[in-house]
């Protein structure tokens, strides 16, 4: 499981070409897409959205529902998007 | 007057009014057409004040532009508006053929040559004239290439779902290629790519801002004033990582619907294969291009401009 979290974190890092950015300062439980009250976050907006779902898709094969809220409850965090790969990749 | 185009009701009433119009390009000759059209929309001229109201603020800006608008301006607008629907029902139903379009000078050979090498593109298209209508000739198999290819337009049907009922009846197929505007997911843009990559056409309409989306807009001066601009339907080209050109149906003569077909393509010279941190830039320079091209297909074409709207109202004074 932390492979996968490990990989994930460089496919958001590869595909969204955030600078400065190591796949160690991703916190496992912190927002992808804006930020927390603790200020924990990569605050990304609606189009990064798309593309790291593309990225998401191409990398790991897994397809997303075309229900809105479900999809934006597995990019919650680097948590979620690895429950959810691991749960519905094929093998 | 500070609506959004999407929270303008659809005009025309009740459903009996678009079975006549059917009616009417379905069983007579096409000068009869453009009568009846004429004398319609000359008594919905009289009682749409909000519409030429809207109307006359795009027709400021071309004055301003120097262009010259006569005293029924408002009324050839509406008119040129109203026979675009009637082209749009006589192309879905397959009457319009290829050779009605008349190709200019410009970059329509190199997307030919593309298409016919099975690659696709991305289109950004616009409100004025009638792309819409072009697309139905890829369903009567009139095509322009050796190779066949699909064109999936970007829409917001929600404006128009009774005009879209019609457009149904006509031709399901033709309907259900296309790609909701308001609902684009990763999926989707999965879809598309896909599609692009196996030699067919994305294509969007770059001058209508998301209904959904206010916010993401980019703002840029069109014909004189500031004017916002769908941010969502330019950055779509960087997402799909395809070739992108802009592309205009005009007919030649506003006011006739027999009137050959002016074909503009033109291949946008900004590309958007580079680093995340340069596209808000690379953004900005892909709006300039089209921008530059549709004022002044606007200046040529007044009357072909369907965006009935303030255009310029809701861009930041």
């Amino acid at each position: 499981m932390s492979d996968l979290k490990t990989r994930i974190k460089e496919v958001i890092i590869e595909s969204l070409e955030l600078e400065d950015i190591t796949p160690a300062d991703i916190v496992d439980s912190a927002p992808i897409f804006g930020k927390n009250a603790a200020g924990e976050g990569l605050g990304l907006d609606s189009i990064d959205a798309l593309e790291l779902g593309i990225a998401v898709k191409e990398n790991f094969g897994v397809t997303f529902s075309t229900v809105k809220e479900e999809t934006k409850k597995h990019f919650a965090s680097v948590d979620a998007l690895a429950a959810y790969i691991s749960a519905n990749s094929k093998g | 007057m500070s609506e959004h185009w999407s929270e303008i009701k659809e005009v025309g009433g009740s459903p009996w009014h678009f079975r006549f119009m059917l009616w009417v390009v379905c069983h007579l000759p096409l000068f009869l057409v453009e009568f009846c059209t004429a004398v319609v929309c000359f008594f919905f001229w009289l009682g749409a004040a909000p519409v030429r109201a809207r109307s006359k603020i795009y027709l400021k800006h071309l004055q301003n532009a120097g262009v010259r608008v006569g005293f029924f301006g408002t009324y050839k607008h509406i008119l040129s508006f109203a026979l675009s629907m009637m082209e749009k029902l006589l192309g879905w139903k397959g009457a319009i053929k290829l050779n009605r379009i008349e190709i200019q000078n410009d970059d329509l050979q190199m997307l030919v040559a593309q298409l016919n090498k099975g690659d696709g593109a991305f289109l950004l298209c616009s409100h004025l004239g009638n792309m819409e209508m072009l697309r139905s000739l890829t369903e009567y198999g009139e095509f322009h290439t050796d190779k066949c290819f699909q064109v999936f337009p970007v829409v917001d049907l929600s404006g128009s779902q009774k005009f879209n009922g019609l457009l149904y009846e006509l031709n399901p197929e033709l309907m259900e290629n296309m790609i909701d505007a308001n609902s684009i997911d990763v999926d989707s843009a999965i879809w598309m790519k896909e599609k692009i990559k196996e030699g067919n056409l994305v294509v969007i309409a770059g001058d209508r801002t998301s209904a959904n989306t206010r916010n993401r807009v980019m703002e840029t001066t069109f014909l004189g004033e500031p004017a916002n601009f769908p941010e969502g339907a330019f950055s779509l080209a960087g997402i799909l990582n395809a070739p992108v050109y802009f592309a205009f149906a005009i007919r030649k003569h506003d006011f006739n619907i027999r009137s050959p077909y002016e074909m503009h393509v033109v291949r946008a010279k900004t590309s958007l294969d580079c680093p995340r941190r340069e596209r808000p830039e690379r953004l900005k320079e892909l709006l300039r291009e089209y921008t530059e091209i549709l004022e002044s297909l606007c200046q040529k074409h007044p009357y072909q401009w369907y965006n009935f709207y303030n255009f310029w109202e809701s861009a930041e004074k």
